[in-house]
């Protein structure tokens, strides 16, 4: 990965990624400092701790890197786009490697834990809702309990606002399987919400 | 009223959970600070040169590794087809060849069991002998 020459600032993603496939290391890293904030961004969707949001970034990145080649071949979408692509499939994978290795109960939950979810789940009026503040932890502990897949869609539909459409492109899944899985992924949130009333 | 009810408190629950969600992420100021980790290109670097590394000199390696789990597990299910087919060819009653002693009934008794028992072709000797013991039979 020897530096062939250096490209100015204001080239586009797609000039630096032909740079990139040509064998320009520098290219790379300009890519690199435009992406990795979104990158970060995007583990910090599903994790909480910096270790795992910086192998979400490394391995994001080897992907992207390894995978450049076909990328400037295929010319279909923005390299932004295709690297959150690279970014949410990673987290998910790593989602589902984690919900296999352990798996999380209800009885996890302390009650001051328990308390604060009743408080923000009870019949406390809609406006006391809005001001319910809560812990990243809890919430963390909270989406543990669901599926990798009801977490990543739940996240792509009320975090990022993503459509129905746009989650089916961004994951490669089928329009009804993305339907589908959000409505489970709500029904289980709620079902699950329900057990702390 | 109570589907009503009912509806209050999904919203409620759904309400509740788009909280949750959103609370559980990461805020673009952290994001941000986790993002500038030191060294972090630089760990991509060199994970991307070790990987490369692996993709060019390993590629044989890799091949073998596969083929050291494979090639034993092919082998054990070659037999295992061989073993069984040659179990069912085995127990299955095999279609009768044509046989010159069913053809003739060499197998039954009585007259036809003496006239067709020989197998090979009667000899000219044999016909002329057949037939001048027939005629001194006739000539009594």
């Amino acid at each position: 990965m020897e530096p062939t020459h250096d490209p100015s600032n204001e080239s586009s993603d797609a000039d630096l990624v032909t740079e990139v496939v040509k064998g320009d290391a520098t290219s790379f890293e300009q890519l690199f400092e435009r992406h990795r904030q979104r990158v970060a961004l995007i583990a910090g969707r599903f994790f909480q701790h910096s270790p795992q949001i910086e192998e979400i970034v490394q391995e994001t990145f080897i992907k992207a890197y390894f995978g450049l080649a076909n990328f400037s071949q295929s010319k279909a979408n923005s390299f932004a786009h295709w690297l959150a692509r690279i970014a949410f499939n990673n987290c998910y994978d790593e989602l589902r490697r984690q919900s296999r290795s352990r798996k999380w109960m209800l009885t996890d939950f302390v009650e001051v834990e328990r308390q604060q979810l009743r408080s923000l789940t009870g019949d406390v009026g809609a406006t006391t809702l809005e001001s319910t503040t809560i812990n990243r932890d809890l919430a963390h502990k909270l989406l543990r309990l669901l599926s990798a897949e009801d977490r990543l869609v739940l996240v792509l539909l009320d975090v990022e606002g993503l459509s129905v459409a746009e989650i089916a492109q961004l994951m490669g899944w089928s329009l009804p399987k993305v339907k589908i899985r959000a409505f489970r992924a709500r029904t289980d949130l709620r079902r699950l919400l329900k057990k702390f009333l | 009223m109570t589907q009503g009810k009912d509806s209050i408190s999904r919203e409620r629950l759904d309400h509740a959970g788009r909280i949750i969600t959103k609370a559980s992420i990461l805020s673009g100021q952290e994001a941000s600070e986790i993002a500038a980790a030191p060294f972090l290109f630089a760990r991509i670097q060199a994970r991307i040169a070790g990987e490369g590394q692996f993709l060019d000199a390993g590629l044989w390696m890799a091949f073998w590794s596969i083929s050291k789990r494979a090639i034993p597990a092919m082998m054990i299910v070659a037999a295992l087809s061989f073993g069984l087919s040659l179990y069912f060819t085995g127990n299955k009653s095999q279609p009768p060849a044509f046989s010159v002693d069913a053809y003739l009934g060499t197998n039954e008794s009585g007259v036809e069991n003496l006239v067709f028992a020989e197998k090979r072709p009667l000899t000219r000797d044999e016909v002329l002998a057949t037939i001048i013991s027939s005629d001194r039979e006739l000539g009594r």
